[in-house]
């Protein structure tokens, strides 16, 4: 009897802590390959966001750019304008992608060398102060379409 | 029933089916698609039947060579206007641009020449433009000028760019251009014949390319 509330007890206190473990994961982010004078790149990922809260990505960093930005690309009457934004809300039980011709995350004053194959640390800094380090994959973009 | 007088009645039967039949294949060759008159033509993004002459302007390609309209005379040319501090759309262009070259080299079909022409000469140095159209494909050409030169081709051809400041920027050299997001499609005698619009899809520019090739080469 006693050993099986124990298990009870530790079964709830695993699946409450996967619960509360809970929060965005990122998906496929790369870095698309500029030519090498150019100094401003773009990121993109798929954000995922399993708990029943909206999460707000409010800034991120990166120690091999000097400062970044969120920004959607789009065409009014012809004409390619960039907006920034202050801030992507990533859905509760939703997703959020950054892809090419639409919200990317602008990089600016790339600081070092980068070449395909190359891994960039970045943090995603969220409206609840939560801090996300992942890393980025430099890609070269053999083919692809915007949509 | 006697068989003379089934067959009588079979007759008509058999008179329509034959007419059906006739009529069947009058109307397959008729209109079979070969014969649809060249005027009923209709590719989206096509400026058929008032192509716009391109007259003369005077640029510098990336190798610091004079670049003006006998460059465009003679093949068929694709045109961008960008800039090379653009992140995304850009580099997006740029890369579906060198996968329809290579397809159409692969294909054997008419290859076009891809010049990227800069809307910022501010920061967009020959060097710069060197590099950049490079990178992308050896054989694409990269056009600035002064700010008047490069604006007497594009406001010939509705193409239009703005000076965006970046207000989260103290740096004045950090500022975006907004800019047409159109490729240009010149003919061989310096005519704007086909415009693609934003977004591009590489499928859909390539075969609409090919058409108005096509329709081009039917025209003379």
């Amino acid at each position: 009897m006693m050993k099986k509330r124990l298990l009870i007890f530790l079964i709830s206190f695993l699946s409450f802590s996967a619960l509360a473990e809970q929060t965005v994961t990122t998906e496929n982010a790369w870095l698309r390959e500029a030519p090498p004078t150019v100094k401003v790149w773009a990121a993109y990922m798929t954000l995922k966001n399993p708990t029943d809260q909206d999460m707000v990505l409010i800034d991120a960093d990166s120690p091999a750019f000097e400062n970044l930005m969120f920004h959607k690309t789009e065409i009014i009457d012809g004409i390619a304008k960039m907006h920034h934004a202050d801030h992507i809300v990533i859905p509760a039980h939703s997703s959020f992608e950054f892809k090419p011709g639409e919200y990317h995350i602008m990089l600016m004053g790339r600081k070092i060398p980068l070449k395909e194959g190359d891994e960039v640390k970045l943090t995603l800094i969220f409206k609840n102060l939560e801090r996300q380090e992942i890393t980025a994959v430099v890609k070269k973009s053999s083919n692809e379409n915007m949509q | 029933m006697d068989p003379a007088s089934k067959s009588k009645r079979l007759f008509p039967i058999l008179l329509a089916i034959i007419g059906l039949v006739v009529g069947v294949l009058l109307s397959l060759i008729i209109n079979k698609p070969g014969q649809i008159a060249r005027t009923d033509v209709t590719i989206p993004g096509l400026l058929w039947p008032n192509p716009k002459p391109i007259t003369p302007f005077q640029l510098i390609d990336q190798n610091g060579k004079p670049f003006n309209l006998e460059n465009l005379k003679g093949q068929w040319s694709l045109l961008f206007f960008g800039y090379t501090h653009c992140p995304d759309v850009c580099p997006t262009t740029m890369t579906l641009m060198n996968s329809i070259v290579n397809e159409l080299s692969a294909e054997n079909k008419p290859v076009p020449q891809v010049i990227f022409i800069t809307v910022d000469p501010e920061r967009d140095t020959q060097k710069q433009l060197a590099d950049y159209v490079a990178y992308f494909n050896p054989s694409f050409q990269g056009l600035t000028g002064s700010e008047e030169a490069i604006a007497a081709l594009t406001k010939q051809i509705g193409v239009l760019s703005m000076k965006i400041p970046d207000k989260n920027s103290t740096n004045a050299s950090d500022y975006l251009m907004d800019h047409s997001a159109s490729i240009l499609f010149i003919g061989p005698e310096a005519r704007l014949i086909g415009i693609f619009s934003a977004p591009h899809d590489k499928t859909d520019i390539k075969q609409r390319y090919l058409a108005m090739v096509d329709f081009i080469n039917h025209q003379s």
